[in-house]
């Protein structure tokens, strides 16, 4: 078990390493080589050409030193928590980031708890229902919203929702703790349209696993011994066919981090995913690097609880 | 089996009565196929008509996709527009053709570096084996945690706003790259099972070097399974191109159905409801396409699951 933990967190550890030279190299190296230093960039736009002044901010920034120490310190600041500041309105990083992430956060919480709620039961049914009509329908829905795009079907509830029943989502954003029927007015639509995106493999998922557990001789050996066909389901099946499916959550939080990032946009939230997007407009590369490493770092996160997670429910796996 | 695929992949240096004998099993295999697959076959009709619409995009669509008209704008269905048109008056049905176009290169191309990525790194992990896979596999693992849909919006972003980057070679080349990681494990997985079998002991015992073992004796083997998750990847490889063209980071200047969605779906739907519905279609029609032809395929060729 220790050793386990030990393995994971070094893998971690390895994932932000090599996300971070990624983030580096391209707003560092690759972006300054192109368009010329941020520096430059800001300069030009406010017509300031003075070479003097445009080389004492770059050595303020510290953007004329050699390109692995400006990595360390990089590095270094982050790991001092500090995120430095936006070029366009000098707002901290940190700040803005700690008014927004428990937006986003909230918004891949409740889409995951929502999708496995509803596809883990409807799994199960499709395979209790093997080959009978109900299956025929779960499996159609579930290939059906896997190819649905969620942003497609936003935009439809978002219309067709102002035009047939005159709703709308609220217009200005109230956090929880300022107004909290309004706040959950406007965050339960696009957690739901969030939480739909994996629900198709998953319920597929669900139905081909508890169908293979299903097949086992300790279930005929469960129904040879008389318990109810609800019994066995539940108490035989359903805890030996979940493992596979952590696996998938944990394989579809990039998705659903992704997901913040499109339907902050549709719905104008204020959180991370739209942070990202209008920084990148902007070329803002100390909001852009601390945005897309914080995105990193709810990965990794999630897979470490993901694999943790293995070993309290497969105990084969705690050798 | 393992002979029969060896014996097509050698297929230039043998007699034409093989080429014949291959021609026939393979259009049997076609003829079985449709047969018990029905709805596979279905998603194949679909991938096929979008293919040629996105080849045959010039001699189909009826007018240019940028094309404006301004006494024709954001007109309902008719017979000179069959699906209406914009708000520049430009014809919808025309440029969701040439969206097909955009979806289907970025589609193949992205999978195809993906699958080529993803075959060598799965066949020299799985083949090798010991401490070099296990660096690989590390690698991999991390490659796999990255937020993808995240970096590749920072990435266009930037790719956006430079001249003379093509964003569409841009997008093929960084999803592409991005989705190496989690094909090539399954790749692996599946070559760590072949390598072990009689006759890859046989060729070795026969003196076969590395490298002929790989290419004639196992990627043969393990090729069905490339095939079924290239086609499984297509579907969400469109999905990715739509979502980024939807939230402005796609290629500007050339109809893609993500950013039809976004720029004259939003805007103008209340007027023309068409405008955010047939890009949308079109979309999932893709997606579906190509998940239930995957799925199809993958019964068909996947070994394990034939029994099922």
């Amino acid at each position: 078990m220790g050793r386990y933990v030990t393995q994971r967190l070094l893998l971690a550890g390895l994932t932000l390493v090599l996300v971070s030279i990624i983030v580096f190299t391209l707003l560092r190296v690759i972006v300054p080589l192109v368009y010329g230093d941020a520096v430059d960039i800001i300069a030009a736009e406010y017509g300031g050409t003075d070479p003097e002044l445009v080389q004492d901010l770059k050595d303020d920034y510290g953007l004329s030193d050699a390109l692995v120490p400006q990595y360390l310190r990089w590095v270094g600041s982050i790991l001092r928590g500090d995120l430095g500041e936006s070029l366009f309105n000098g707002r901290p990083v940190s700040k803005e980031i700690q008014d927004r992430l428990p937006v986003s956060v909230e918004l891949g919480l409740v889409g995951l708890i929502s999708s496995v709620i509803f596809s883990v039961p409807l799994g199960i049914a499709a395979a209790v229902a093997q080959n009978r009509w109900p299956d025929y329908f779960l499996r159609t829905s579930a290939i059906l919203v896997d190819s649905i795009p969620g942003f497609w079907l936003a935009i439809m509830i978002i219309t067709f929702g102002s035009v047939w029943f005159n709703w709308a989502p609220p217009l200005r954003f109230e956090y929880l703790h300022d107004d909290p029927m309004t706040h959950l007015k406007i965050m339960a639509l696009p957690a739901l349209l969030i939480g739909l995106t994996p629900s198709g493999s998953l319920i597929r998922l669900v139905r081909t696993q508890m169908l293979e557990v299903m097949r086992q001789d300790y279930i005929r050996t469960a129904h040879a011994k008389g318990l109810s066909g609800r019994a066995v389901v539940i108490s035989h099946a359903v805890r030996n066919a979940i493992l596979p499916v952590v696996t998938v959550i944990g394989l579809s939080l990039p998705g659903l981090i992704a997901g913040t990032a499109i339907f902050e946009s549709i719905f104008s939230l204020p959180g991370m995913g739209q942070y990202l997007v209008s920084s990148v407009g902007n070329l803002d590369y100390p909001v852009i690097m601390a945005t897309v490493f914080i995105f990193s770092v709810l990965i990794v996160l999630s897979n470490l609880a993901v694999d943790i997670s293995y070993t309290i429910i497969d105990p084969r796996i705690r050798l | 089996m393992a002979a029969a695929r060896t014996e097509i992949l050698d297929l230039p240096t043998r007699a034409s009565a093989s080429d014949r004998r291959f021609a026939i099993r393979l259009a049997a295999a076609g003829v079985r196929f449709v047969r018990r697959q029905p709805l596979g076959t279905f998603g194949l009709l679909i991938v096929l008509m979008m293919v040629l619409a996105a080849i045959f995009a010039d001699q189909i669509a009826p007018y240019a996709p940028e094309k404006q008209s301004l006494r024709h704008r954001l007109e309902g269905p008719s017979g000179e527009h069959w699906l209406g048109t914009d708000a520049t008056g430009r014809d919808t049905f025309s440029r969701l053709i040439f969206g097909a176009r955009i979806s289907m290169t970025v589609g193949f191309g992205a999978v195809l570096i993906s699958s080529v990525g993803a075959a060598t790194l799965g066949l020299v992990s799985g083949y090798l084996g010991g401490w070099a896979d296990k660096i690989i596999q590390r690698l991999v693992e991390a490659w796999q945690a990255m937020p993808g849909l995240i970096i590749l919006l920072t990435i266009l972003g930037i790719v956006r706003r430079m001249e003379n980057v093509n964003v569409v070679f841009a997008m093929v080349l960084a999803i592409g790259l991005l989705s190496i990681a989690g094909t090539s494990r399954v790749i692996r997985s599946q070559v760590l099972i072949v390598r072990h079998q009689q006759y890859v002991e046989a060729a070795r015992s026969m003196g076969a070097g590395h490298v002929r073992i790989i290419l004639h004796y196992i990627l043969p083997n393990v090729f069905p399974l490339i095939l079924v998750t290239m086609t499984v990847a297509l579907g969400g490889v469109i999905l990715a191109e739509a979502s980024l063209s939807f939230l402005g980071f796609g290629p500007a200047g050339e109809p893609s159905w993500g950013q039809m969605l976004s720029i004259d779906g939003r805007e103008y739907m209340r007027r023309q409801a068409g405008l955010a519905i047939w890009p949308g279609v079109c979309i999932a029609l893709a997606v579906f396409g190509f998940n239930i032809f995957g799925d199809a395929l993958r019964d068909t060729l996947d070994p394990r699951l034939r029994s099922r």
